[in-house]
């Protein structure tokens, strides 16, 4: 009996090995004699359904113009964290994808292992400045070498809901960047927009509480959040606690939702329903608003601080991993995703913000976020130039947790914006040492 | 008072302390199932109608559309099969090794048994995130990067949980059973499948429930693995009907709804089994 079920064991451990083999070789005999084939590169993205079949179209017309190199584009789902964790992954595991999409956030923590290939001397030889924004290449810049070629900028501004000013009788804010509102004038705005109460209650502004989202108000007073060499943090400098006073005072006079009132609803949803006047977003925005039938909206220029309307940039870029066996090849297909075919297809399909590519951006304003009218769409365009990149620090995720930690707090009013931004600096720095 | 009336008041005692019960149960399965009904009711709604105030319980009319959508947009379907294909494999493949491993460590003796059983108890306790790496790179020497295998074998060969829970139930089972088939001549095998297996039906539904629904769901393995979009399972490709700024609410619960099917189905048939399984389990466990 007991050589019977030992008997039974083998078979099946024998199944198993034999599986293990085989699928092994299989592999094995696919991959060689590779010699007559074209190149193959892997792009690996994330993104939602209108990004990806850009993308995708994009390298189709790549792949048709370079016999010699295949790209295929691996589409990762989820979010940034998934994508990053598998992009870590698999460069530990030795076999990193080719390219990769990257964010300003994101990047630094990959720079700092060393996992990204330094494409200056390739940008320094094949772009062409002059038909480009080249803020956009200034600002993908770590210690003045670039990672990564922008393909998309992003920038804050403020979106407001016209059928909610004209209600209030309040006249459009100006879309000019050279003479926009002020700060006074966008909080007393902020104020007169809001009203009545439960839920039909209306608030005039979103009190965001990132802190990328709350730049514009510190820009402008010439703060940051490290100190100019980036040695220390600078979270509780005058800017930076005015910025967070306000909010808070925002959200306690009931000017901005809550935090609790906002699990009732998404900001977004609030927004489009007519509930919410103001608030302060990127391009990304465009699409969920344009497809909004009922809604009626319209784009400023972000207010005016002590010294200047500054705004953040946010810049979508390719990156070439350093593992990677073709950076050639890899170069060259990064660098068409900002030629004018690819910038063209982008643009008509409205994803990735501006496009990086000054010359087709500017041909093509007639495609580019529509329903906006062309001084509203200007307001996007210029907005690069009035914008500035924050400081990734490579250390992000943990300075994000200590970050909120303290920054609920604040929003619920359980302790001062300046006590608040203290801890923060604090933990910023015990961080960062 | 008569005998009759005592238990009139009785019957009415007993109507009312009724009613009182089904009131409570009623309003507190109107309180568990509302969720669901929300969700159905928000895939049949489009974009702008999702947060409207008062809320609609019925959108009219219907958005159908998001449903069609869902298909059109992403090959929802191949992802469906390819869940189902490797939900039901693993479940099937962890029910007959499990089984089989938990009875040897219950009723079989052996030298180092419960060394062993430690052993693999002891994989429970190592999180995933630590292993990921190394078993990746084992993977990819396999040449299993890319294909089904890395989310069917091993949660085929081992399932300590499953090995775990059975071995419990069958501990249970009293050892005269066996002995009296081993006197009529039955070998271990026939003594396994004849009169052990058919004795822990209710302990295998769960574990059969509890598998496919660890199967249906797993988002991280299939994350890593997975590289054509053509093998994606069902979590990876809901996904891409969110992003990370604002989300479409009605396709998204659509998707949602269509991803949700099998369990639900599944639960409607074996949930005699699945409570059972959960009592038992919560008390030897």
């Amino acid at each position: 009996m007991k050589r019977k079920t030992s008997l039974a064991f083998s078979v099946l451990l024998c199944f198993f090995t034999v599986q293990l083999l085989t699928a092994g070789g299989t592999k094995d005999s696919s991959s060689g004699g590779a010699a007559a084939r074209p190149t193959e590169i892997l792009l690996m993205s994330i993104g939602y359904t209108e990004e990806l079949d850009t993308f995708s179209a994009i390298i189709d017309s790549f792949n048709a113009k370079n016999p010699d190199i295949h790209v295929t584009l691996e589409q990762v789902p989820g979010s940034w964290n998934d994508y990053n964790q598998k992009v870590i992954s698999l460069i530990t595991a030795g076999t990193p994808p080719d390219i990769g999409r990257m964010m300003g956030p994101g990047q630094s923590a990959f720079v700092s292992r060393g996992q990204l290939l330094d494409l200056t001397p390739m940008v320094q030889r094949d772009i062409k400045m002059a038909d480009y924004y080249e803020s956009a290449f200034e600002s993908v810049k770590l210690d003045g070498r670039i990672y990564g070629v922008p393909t998309g900028i992003y920038t804050l501004n403020v979106y407001y809901n016209k059928k909610m000013f004209d209600e209030a009788g309040i006249p459009y804010p100006s879309a000019d960047w050279n003479n926009p509102w002020t700060k006074e004038q966008f909080l007393e705005t902020a104020r007169k927009l809001t009203s009545g109460s439960g839920p039909a209650k209306k608030y005039g502004f979103y009190a965001n509480m990132d802190y990328g989202r709350s730049t514009p108000f510190f820009f402008g007073d010439g703060g940051d959040t490290f100190s100019p060499d980036r040695k220390s943090a600078a979270m509780d400098s005058k800017p930076l606690v005015d910025t967070y006073r306000m909010l808070q005072d925002l959200i306690k006079a009931g000017v901005s939702p809550s935090p609790a009132q906002l699990q009732a609803m998404p900001v977004d949803q609030l927004f489009m329903s007519g509930r919410l006047g103001m608030l302060i977003e990127g391009e990304w925005m465009m699409p969920p608003f344009t497809a909004n039938k009922e809604l009626s909206f319209g784009v400023a220029p972000v207010p005016k601080g002590s010294q200047s309307a500054t705004t953040i940039n946010y810049i979508d870029q390719w990156s070439v991993f350093s593992g990677s066996k073709h950076p050639d090849e890899a170069w060259k297909v990064v660098k068409y995703f900002i030629d004018n075919d690819a910038a063209e297809l982008l643009i008509k399909n409205n994803v990735l913000g501006i496009p990086v590519n000054k010359t087709v951006a500017n041909r093509m304003k007639e495609f580019m976020f529509n329903p906006l009218s062309p001084a509203e769409k200007d307001v996007f365009l210029v907005s690069i130039e009035h914008s500035k990149s924050l400081y990734w620090h490579p250390k992000l995720g943990e300075l994000g947790s200590s970050f909120w930690k303290n920054a609920d707090l604040i929003s619920l009013n359980e302790i001062t914006a300046e006590e608040g931004m203290k801890r923060i600096n604090k933990e910023w720095n015990d961080i960062i040492k | 008072m008569t005998p009759r009336q005592n238990a009139i008041i009785r019957q009415g005692r007993a109507a009312f302390g009724y009613t009182l019960l089904y009131i409570v149960l009623i309003a507190a399965g109107i309180t568990m199932i509302f969720p669901f009904i929300w969700m159905i009711s928000t895939s049949l709604k489009q974009g702008s109608s999702v947060f409207v105030y008062p809320p609609q319980l019925l959108p009219i009319p219907p958005a159908w559309r998001n449903y069609a959508d869902i298909f059109v947009k992403q090959p929802m379907l191949i992802a469906l099969l390819n869940s189902l294909k490797i939900a039901i494999i693993n479940t099937a493949g962890t029910l007959f090794t499990a089984s089989m491993a938990a009875y040897g460590f219950a009723k079989i003796h052996f030298r180092f048994k419960n060394q062993l059983f430690m052993i693999l108890l002891a994989t429970m306790m190592i999180p995933g995130q630590v292993t990921l790496i190394p078993i990746y790179v084992w993977f990819r020497k396999f040449g299993w990067v890319d294909t089904h295998y890395p989310l069917i074998v091993p949660a085929i060969l081992c399932n300590a949980y499953g090995v775990f829970m059975l071995r419990q139930f069958f501990m249970t089972i009293p050892d005269s059973y066996s002995e009296s088939a081993k006197i009529d001549g039955a070998s271990q095998l026939v003594i396994f499948f004849r009169i052990m297996l058919p004795l822990c039906i209710p302990a295998m539904a769960t574990l059969g429930l509890f598998s496919f629904m660890g199967n249906w769901n797993s988002f991280m393995g299939p994350l890593i693995y997975l590289n054509s979009k053509l093998k994606y399972t069902i979590p990876l490709m809901i996904r891409f009907f969110q992003n990370s700024y604002y989300s479409d609410w009605g396709l998204l619960m659509a998707a949602s709804c269509v991803s949700i099917m099998p369990i639900i189905i599944l639960y409607i048939f074996s949930q005699r089994y699945f409570i059972q399984g959960v009592v038992m389990s919560g008390l030897k466990g």
